[in-house]
């Protein structure tokens, strides 16, 4: 398959599913817009390379996940961790700005820490099992489990928080 | 609603389901896919909720008439001055695994363990005192490129640093003089291939060219400034101080003064 054909494949494919991910990651419009394409561009210039070891919806969303890492230790990220400790709604003309002021799902999340809402997304958004978990972010499948069990505890209190029912998360597969 | 039965992901895709990759953002990666760019590199500051962007992008290199071919700065479209040339530098590879996109990248404890490393000379300050908060990181294919940044290069008078295990970067109390610890980028050309594709940078949005001059050592150098928040009296904004010295890119940045970023580049030997 051409090189182009097979970018678009994976456009199509996973794009808008990486965009909503890395958006719940970075908290951020246009970081996560930077963060997809960045990963666009990386997975293309290794695709040669990636020897299927693992399947390409884990490969790709390694590269992504190391991706916006990458981003939240740079300097100007920090800086505006330094100087806003709340969540920076994004620049006008996206469609995420309605949630911030509103109870969702995607506004329970945006409410946990960093590794909360990694865990959380890859397990039922990105619907990872723990095993792939492990292999992307480089922990062992119990420290997953631990970190997973924790969020959803955390996750649940802010749900119930913003009204919704008792009962709890789905736990999933 | 009833969680137990509520499909998280289906939740997420629906509250969600306006943000798609628009086809503005499928033809910048086509774009950079294809290879048409220097390097690629993007970063934005967004201070507050006031409409406040800033980026630097590492843009697409074309020919440029009259105008040097293989480094170009610019803020906002408009080229700056011309700085000195940057050259296709002798660098000892770095002995890591590449990760599955061909990159290496690692972190260090100090600038000076990565100078030793990589068999370079590069550039440094008296004024970079020994102190456990400095933060390097090296990215590079071993190939075309490297990228080294040291956050909190120079402390000046920010205080109170602590860690955040979370977000793996150290917070601070501002200073007086210095609204951040400074911090120091050098980019590296490794090949002649990297050095015709150029080596481009953009900084777009709230950004503005502040001046150029020659330092004290002899280099050209640019200086930029963010207008983020220039209409609060006291707000020190961040200045970037761009120059090239023996083929290599360096940028201080930092918030503090001019006369302060012009001091560390005079000093930086």
């Amino acid at each position: 398959m051409p090189a182009n054909k097979n970018l678009e494949r994976l456009i199509n494919e996973y794009g808008d599913s990486l965009l909503r991910m890395c958006y719940l990651h970075l908290k951020d419009y246009h970081l996560a817009e930077d963060a997809v394409q960045e990963t666009f561009i990386k997975a293309m210039r290794s695709y040669d390379s990636f020897g299927h070891r693992s399947s390409e919806k884990t490969w790709i969303m390694r590269i992504a996940i190391n991706t916006c890492r990458n981003i939240m230790r740079n300097h100007w990220f920090q800086t505006v961790r330094n100087n806003t400790d709340i969540h920076i709604p994004a620049i006008g003309g996206n469609p995420i700005d309605e949630f911030h002021e509103k109870n969702s799902v995607t506004g329970a999340i945006l409410k946990l820490n960093a590794r909360d809402r990694k865990a959380i997304v890859l397990y039922y958004y990105q619907e990872m099992s723990v095993k792939e978990i492990a292999e992307i972010t480089g922990k062992s499948q119990s420290a997953v489990m631990q970190r997973l069990n924790r969020a959803r505890r955390r996750l649940k209190k802010i749900l119930m928080e913003d009204g919704y029912d008792e009962n709890g998360l789905e736990t999933g597969n | 609603m009833d969680m137990m039965k509520m499909d998280l992901k289906q939740e997420i895709d629906y509250e969600l389901s306006g943000m798609t990759v628009s086809r503005e953002l499928k033809n910048k990666i086509y774009k950079e896919a294809d290879g048409r760019s220097g390097k690629y590199k993007l970063q934005r500051i967004i201070r507050t909720a006031a409409a406040v962007l800033a980026v630097i992008g590492l843009t697409a290199t074309t020919a440029y008439a009259g105008y040097n071919l293989y480094h170009r700065l610019l803020v906002n479209q408009e080229a700056l001055p011309e700085l000195d040339k940057m050259e296709v530098v002798d660098m000892t590879p770095l002995n890591a695994a590449k990760d599955e996109s061909g990159w290496i990248e690692k972190d260090y404890g100090s600038y000076k363990e990565i100078k030793d490393m990589l068999g370079v000379h590069l550039l440094d300050t008296r004024l970079a005192a020994a102190h456990p908060y400095m933060q390097c990181h090296i990215a590079t294919d071993n190939k075309d490129n490297a990228m080294i940044t040291v956050e909190n290069y120079i402390l000046g008078d920010t205080d109170g640093y602590e860690y955040s295990e979370e977000d793996k970067c150290y917070f601070y109390q501002q200073g007086e003089e210095y609204r951040s610890p400074v911090s120091l980028s050098v980019s590296l050309i490794l090949s002649q291939e990297q050095l015709a594709r150029g080596w481009d940078t953009e900084y777009m949005g709230y950004y503005r060219f502040v001046e150029d001059y020659t330092s004290a050592q002899g280099y050209k150098v640019n200086v930029l400034e963010d207008t983020v928040d220039g209409q609060t009296e006291h707000y020190i904004s961040e200045k970037a101080a761009v120059f090239v010295a023996d083929g290599i890119e360096y940028t201080v940045k930092g918030r503090t003064s001019l006369e302060n970023i012009k001091m560390i580049v005079d000093s930086m030997e």
